[in-house]
């Protein structure tokens, strides 16, 4: 089925017909999600309103960790097999994960000045993350800076595969580092003892913007595809014109 | 291993002559180490618990900055071609470099870090600790600096790249080495575990870093 | 194994058994097969293809000189054969055939530090070549006054003498060499002729890319020009 799909035609068609379902989902998501956490579902007893924010940075932390495991998965499938496809989920994935590692870390900023009455906490989540966006921020740097389409791909192919052996032993050790050397956070985020009342409103906010990640991922790949045909389109006038002129 | 054991000199040789060996990298070392104290104040207490951390990242940015050079000559002259197709394969031939190379260019590291931390007010033991750390950091440093270099070699604006690059890949050697010498000025008695955890990240490093950059050697020469 | 080769019709092999067969080759194959082999091999460079439908071999003895304009891809096609660069579509055999190879590109790869003498006895070292001939490679391109000369010091000439040198010390039976003779003189140019002949009656191949013509006795010549034309 993955060979199928690995036409790039194909799957452009199959893109076509599922975006505007994808988007359509993300919207009705939003719609139920965004009022039911921001408006319908209760203050928490400690936290109070800026429990909210939770609803978005939740979600952003989670999607930011999977798109970095679908760029490792991706570029392990590219270097392997040498699929195109691979290649442009890899290269859409890389700045989405990118923006959801920010959107986190902003919000958790946010959430951190009424909480822990700073901007800014060396807490082991918070600078897992701020690692993760590095790692997001070197494989972009590293595609735009080599020109050549394939020499870009293949490196960046074995730099996210670098990436993710690495992330659980970066996580590991800034765990390490926080709970040894600093007292741990009275207030965590996600903690075990989360109440219905909040679960569900995340459950929803969460599903809402992975089925809006599927949606510009899929976008995405779509217009790389567009612009690689308009590309060859041009190589192959190019081409001909030469041939003329040779002639 | 003949062929191994002269890769091995030659890059041995080549850093030292014409790379000016441990000299460039050992006084950029001692000038952020000069430096950090002018930034952070004279107060002798707030010097002595930023030591360890201070003393690691000079270290990291040493192994840094000489990363360029690394494979960017190599890739630029054709020796790499020629490693490619001399008999023991890239992921050996980078290897062997990347160790020459630490080598070469870090072997005064431990010394500096220990009298280092002496003059920023850890006690001997501490120094030592933060010394012992930083030995075994400073391969696992150079892999990682490697093969950021490797991936950027023939670039433009390599060296920012490389930065880029190896920050977030060496995390977990900084966060061991230097918590080693915390732990030992702090007496939790945890610097010996710091050191085992330092020296299983470099070990990985050391494994993994060669063959990724043998990987992106060889994408650049296709 | 590849019993399929010995079928192959070209005259670049096949020729007998040489004498004076003095250094032992890394990849010794018997008479009738080509010591390196492409069929239907298609090229590309940045995303442009350059040629298609590319065949070639050479057996013990032979020579092939590549040639055609700027672009054409000699270069990239002695790359594919060294091993260095993918083809598009095709094949190229022996597999293994990187250990036999010999390359010698633009670049040098000689250091500006390094002075001729190191360079060569390192290289010696690293192909466990028999000793002697680094001696013998640096009176074979009249390099033997250089010797301690570092690399950085010399002519762009004396630098190709170096690097051939380094060629012929490898003791590898297949020589690939990128315009080999382009900034040499014609002394110069006489001692790489000498070279590859003495090389070939020792059961050697020499594949050259050039623009430019070489005198080597029997070498069969590959325009590219043709297959990029039809590639086009």
């Amino acid at each position: 089925m993955w060979s199928y799909f690995a036409n790039p035609g194909r799957f452009d068609g199959l893109a076509r017909t599922l975006i505007p379902w994808t988007a359509g989902l993300t919207v009705v998501l939003f719609a139920v999600g965004i009022p039911w956490a921001l408006v319908v579902s209760p203050p928490d007893y400690q936290q109070g309103e800026t429990i909210r924010i939770m609803h978005v940075h939740v979600p952003a932390a989670w999607l930011s960790m999977a798109a970095y495991a679908g760029l490792g998965a991706s570029s392990f499938v590219y270097f392997v097999w040498r699929h195109n496809l691979a290649d442009l989920a890899a290269r859409s994935l890389a700045p989405i994960g990118a923006v959801f590692a920010a959107l986190c870390l902003l919000t958790g900023s946010l959430w951190g000045r009424p909480m822990w009455g700073a901007w800014w906490v060396w807490d082991a989540r918070l600078t897992s993350m701020l690692v993760l966006f590095l790692l997001f921020c070197g494989y972009i740097a590293l595609r735009v800076a080599i020109e050549d389409e394939r020499l870009a791909a293949r490196s960046g192919a074995v730099l996210a595969m670098a990436g993710l052996i690495n992330l659980p032993i970066i996580k590991f050790s800034v765990d390490w580092w926080n709970t040894l050397h600093q007292p741990a956070s009275v207030i965590r985020f996600d903690g075990p003892t989360i109440h219905a009342s909040q679960l569900w409103p995340l459950l929803v906010m969460t599903l809402a913007f992975t089925v809006f990640m599927v949606t510009l991922v899929l976008s995405l790949m779509r217009s790389m595809i567009l612009e690689t045909r308009a590309i060859a389109l041009g190589r192959a006038i190019e081409r001909r014109a030469e041939a003329e002129a040779r002639r | 291993m003949s062929a191994l054991a002269a890769l091995f000199a030659r890059e041995l040789r080549l850093s030292w002559a014409g790379g000016g060996g441990a000299a460039g990298p050992a006084a950029f070392n001692l000038a952020a180490l000069t430096l950090a104290p002018l930034a952070i104040g004279p107060s002798a207490e707030t010097l002595a618990a930023a030591a360890p951390g201070v003393i690691a990242f000079a270290l990291l940015l040493s192994a840094l900055q000489s990363a360029e050079r690394m494979f960017g000559e190599d890739t630029a002259d054709g020796t790499l071609e020629l490693y490619a197709l001399a008999g023991p394969g890239l992921a050996l031939a980078a290897l062997v470099k990347m160790a020459a190379f630490a080598l070469a260019s870090l072997w005064p590291a431990p010394l500096i870090a220990f009298f280092a931390g002496l003059a920023y007010g850890l006690s001997a033991e501490a120094s030592f600790a933060l010394a012992a750390g930083l030995a075994l950091a400073a391969p696992g440093l150079v892999m990682i600096a490697g093969f950021a270099g490797a991936l950027s070699a023939g670039l433009k604006r390599a060296g920012l790249l490389i930065a880029l690059i190896a920050a977030p890949l060496q995390v977990p050697i900084l966060i061991f080495a230097s918590g080693a010498g915390r732990a030992a000025a702090e007496g939790t008695g945890l610097a010996g575990a710091n050191l085992m955890m330092t020296a299983a990240a470099s070990l990985l490093a050391l494994v993994l870093a060669p063959m990724g950059a043998a990987a992106a050697l060889k994408g650049r020469l296709e | 194994m590849r019993g399929g080769d010995t079928g192959c019709a070209h005259d670049a092999f096949g020729y007998p058994t040489l004498v004076g067969y003095v250094r032992p080759m890394t990849a010794a194959a018997p008479v009738s097969q080509p010591l390196i082999k492409a069929s239907g091999l298609a090229l590309s460079r940045g995303g442009r293809t350059l040629a298609r439908g590319l065949s070639l071999a050479a057996g013990p003895g032979g020579a092939l000189v590549l040639t055609g304009p700027n672009g054409s891809g000699k270069t990239t096609l002695l790359r594919a054969l060294a091993g260095l660069a993918r083809p598009e579509a095709g094949q190229i055999t022996p597999d293994d055939r990187g250990e036999a190879i010999a390359f010698l590109g633009h670049a040098e790869g000689l250091k500006p530090s390094e002075t001729v003498i190191a360079t060569l006895q390192f290289w010696a070292k690293l192909h466990r070549a028999a000793p002697g001939s680094v001696e013998a490679a640096l009176r074979a391109f009249a390099i033997a006054h250089l010797t301690e000369r570092s690399c950085g010091h010399l002519s762009a000439g004396q630098r190709r003498r170096v690097a051939l040198a380094r060629v012929a010390l490898s003791g590898r039976a297949v020589w690939l060499l990128d315009e080999p003779a382009a900034p040499l003189d014609s002394r110069g140019r006489a001692l790489l002729a000498a070279a590859v002949a003495r090389h070939r009656a020792g059961g050697g191949v020499v594949i050259a890319a050039t623009h430019e013509a070489l005198d080597w006795p029997d070498a069969e010549v590959i325009s590219l020009a043709s297959a990029l034309e039809s590639a086009a």
